[in-house]
């Protein structure tokens, strides 16, 4: 009797894991049937798409609102939607790749959508696109152009959206010190930026930073803020192009540049308003509380940011008497500065015509409002989806759209995959620190840093 | 027992290995399989020329961090040694710290020093100084950083302090105190010694524990990409964890990626052995393992009741 019992239960045992290996196969041959190569022809396989999204929860309730509408027209297509730093962190896709876990649709940042590209993370879409009808002229040319690779010429992904550096002001603030607005389309110097930052900058007595009695130690109202102060690229990187210079040159954002003149003269503007005008968010101000958090609750009176600044107001201090302007225009002329947040779809994935299907959708249908972003794609850009929003400053054509076709416009790609490496400890953020911390100008933290620190990283990458 | 076994196997002893294995290729986690490389990572390993900065970063936060924790534990568990009102509450204050996140200790440590507003600076400035830029200045970064881990990790020393303070025999205290010792003598004399292989359980962990340094560096100097801008300002703060992070997953240099990051790992973990080896060789000379019962001593704890 217990030898049956045995008997019996081994068997049921064998047959569950037959069952279960089954269950398996099944799954897997069901996938199967959604796998292929080639390129989308509308008619999907029904397939659940994994779709990982990052951003606070605005952003992705953002995301989740435009894709509700591809929900209702692809009902045999369901979103399973997951939370995870793969794309803003490429550290973090490289654990899920190497765990094979890697999400069917996520969204990259510009700044490693090169990386993942190189990699071979993200699947190559041009045949999707020159299937779909779609055409590279639908989406703003210089946002497409960034994410087309300079090497192969492949599209791997499609854009979000993009943000661009702009000049966000305190109106009340200017019109209490009798200045004028800035034009909305840049038609300004950085020299009338520095008078403007200095005559905005008030002590405890009112004094502006211009006046002989003025007191540094007991400011109460600054003019100026740059993320430069943080330090990150965004904010400095606008400044140094529109002096003629920057960190990287060359079209593949190899060559370094960052002892040029026009990078030097760049770095020295944004460490006179700190440090000689006193007229600038200093990091240890922004250490203390972030410069653009100071803006919103009105004790800067200027700053450089993105639309993001927009979004900001409406949910902390919705009274703010703002506008928004394009950069001023340096030596070399306007510049600014474009990160694109891209939809990209895994090449590991087993649905790619169902992925391609809700990314094209997003990247296209749905664009508008996704994270905050501009929509890349035109028509979208243009309408009330965005620029004739409700809510939105006046001037944001001009601000925010415009800008996207200036010649020293750029975004920060990184085509070589070299930008962690010459933004780290290692390459150019020391002498950053010590430009923006006054323990050098930046004729001296600069002098010779190409051939000492960066030359060597850019060599060693390759 | 078993499931004890199988957890020490698959969680430890077969990463470990692995990652023996690991240090002998190529892989940046993303090609399907490693490549083995035989013994370039070791060879780079040994010609890097950042791994005696970042060695040196991680002997300066020991240096501040180590002794400062063996000291003021020292001190809190003498405060609160001694049964008073409301010594519950005291040590379960001097605790607390240690059961926070670090990230959240940090975070909350790099308002603490803001030059501008952070009540170190205030305190600071009340005796007439300038406040230096704590997290922004090269030669006070790290010392600011190990300060933190001091206050955080006090509560756990203080814990031990206790225990240990707890065993020492009541009789050789009166003994000394008949022989004509005073309180520094008695404390120097009798308390040291006998608490001495607390004193070294403490050094061993600490220094261990120190030589893993990340979380605080990356929570107190980073500005907001995480680790791939931590460790400033000018490199001053970025540990060999750190870097070992860096080289895994940030840097695409030819030697990089997890097999040079493993190389990195297992150089620490032989140095560390070697530190704690050394430590071991020198305890003879100063940890005394003297069993109180032998000679008949009786326990303070004992004589309390």
């Amino acid at each position: 009797m217990g030898l049956r019992k045995k008997a019996f239960g081994i068997t049921a045992a064998a047959a569950c894991l037959a069952l279960l290996v089954a269950g398996c196969t099944g799954d897997s041959s069901t996938e199967d049937e959604g796998d292929d190569d080639g390129a989308a022809t509308g008619d999907v396989e029904p397939a659940t798409v994994r779709v990982m999204l990052w951003g606070n929860d605005a952003d992705i309730s953002s995301i989740k609102d435009a894709a509700a509408g591809f929900s209702t027209a692809r009902p045999e297509i369901t979103i399973e939607w997951e939370s995870g730093d793969c794309g803003v962190d490429y550290a973090a896709c490289k654990t899920l790749v190497a765990g094979g876990n890697t999400p069917d649709v996520f969204v990259m940042g510009s700044w490693n959508y090169f990386e993942a590209a190189r990699d071979g993370v993200t699947a190559d879409l041009t045949p999707y696109l020159e299937e779909s009808g779609t055409t590279t002229d639908d989406f703003t040319p210089a946002i497409i152009d960034a994410l087309t690779s300079p090497s192969d010429g492949k599209l791997y992904g499609l854009p979000m959206g993009y943000n661009i550096q702009s000049l966000f002001y305190n109106k009340d603030m200017f019109d209490a010190a009798g200045l004028d607005y800035p034009p909305a389309d840049g038609s300004y110097t950085y020299d009338d930026l520095r008078e403007w930052a200095a005559k905005l900058t008030l002590d405890g007595s009112g004094n502006d930073a211009t006046a002989a009695g003025f007191d540094p130690n007991a400011i109460q109202q600054y003019g100026y803020f740059n993320f430069a102060a943080a330090p990150i690229e965004p904010g400095y990187a606008p400044v140094l192009a529109a002096f003629g210079g920057g960190i990287l040159g060359g079209d593949a954002r190899n060559e370094c540049t960052a002892d040029s003149e026009g990078t030097i003269e760049g770095f020295q503007w944004l460490q006179d308003l700190m440090w000689t005008d006193h007229s600038a968010i200093t990091p240890q101000l922004q250490q203390e509380e972030p410069g653009y958090a100071r803006w919103v609750r009105g004790q800067v009176a200027m700053q450089q940011g993105s639309h993001e600044q927009v979004l900001a107001v409406q949910q902390q201090n919705p009274e703010l008497n703002y506008g928004i302007a394009a950069l001023p225009e340096g030596p070399a002329g306007n510049a600014t500065l474009a990160q694109i947040h891209v939809w990209v779809m895994s090449e590991a994935s087993e649905h790619k015509d169902a992925a391609w299907e809700f990314l094209h959708y997003m990247a296209t249908e749905g664009a508008g409002k996704q994270m905050g972003l501009i929509p890349a794609y035109q028509d979208v850009a243009q309408g009330p989806a965005f620029a004739q929003a409700e809510g939105e400053p006046e001037g944001l054509v001009e601000a925010q759209i415009d800008p996207a076709g200036w010649d020293l416009t750029f975004t920060n790609v990184d085509p070589s995959v070299v930008w962690s490496a010459v933004s780290s400890q290692d390459g150019i953020a020391p002498a950053i620190e010590d430009i923006i911390m006054n323990r050098a100008t930046a004729a001296e933290a600069l002098d010779g840093i190409c051939a000492s620190r960066i030359d060597a990283l850019l060599d060693a990458a390759k | 027992m078993l499931p004890q076994v199988i957890g020490l196997l698959a969680f430890t002893a077969v990463p470990l290995v692995a990652s023996l294995g690991y240090s002998f290729t190529n892989w940046d986690l993303v090609a399907p399989s490693p490549t083995f490389v035989g013994l370039d990572n070791w060879q780079h390993l040994l010609g890097d020329d950042r791994i005696p900065a970042v060695l040196w970063n991680t002997v300066r936060f020991i240096l501040v961090g180590t002794s400062t924790l063996l000291v003021f534990s020292l001190v809190a568990a003498l405060l609160t040694f001694t049964p008073r009102r409301f010594v519950g509450v005291y040590r379960a204050a001097l605790f607390l710290p240690y059961v926070l996140s670090q990230i959240a200790v940090g975070v909350v440590w790099r308002w603490m020093f803001n030059s501008q507003s952070g009540p170190i600076s205030g305190i600071w400035e009340l005796f007439g100084g300038t406040s230096p830029d704590w997290l922004l200045d090269p030669a006070t970064a790290m010392p600011s950083i190990a300060m933190v881990t001091t206050w955080q990790t006090i509560g756990y020393g203080m814990t031990l302090y206790v225990a240990a303070l707890q065993g020492v025999p009541v009789s050789l205290l009166e003994a000394a105190t008949i022989d004509g010792a005073n309180r520094w003598q008695r404390f120097r004399n009798v308390t040291v010694p006998m608490i001495s292989p607390t004193v070294f359980f403490l050094t061993v962990t600490s220094l261990i524990g120190a030589f893993q340094l990340f979380d605080p560096v990356v929570a107190m100097t980073s500005a907001s990409a995480g680790p791939a801008t931590a460790g400033g300002p000018s490199n001053s703060t970025r540990t060999i964890v750190l870097y070992m992070y860096n080289q895994m997953f940030n840097y695409n240099e030819q030697v990089s990626g997890l097999g040079y990051a493993a190389a990195i790992a297992w150089m620490l973990a032989l140095l560390i052995f070697l530190v704690t080896a050394v430590q071991f060789l020198v305890s003879g000379r100063w940890v005394h393992y003297e069993d109180p019962t032998a000679s008949g001593g009786r326990r303070r704890r004992r004589a309390r009741r």
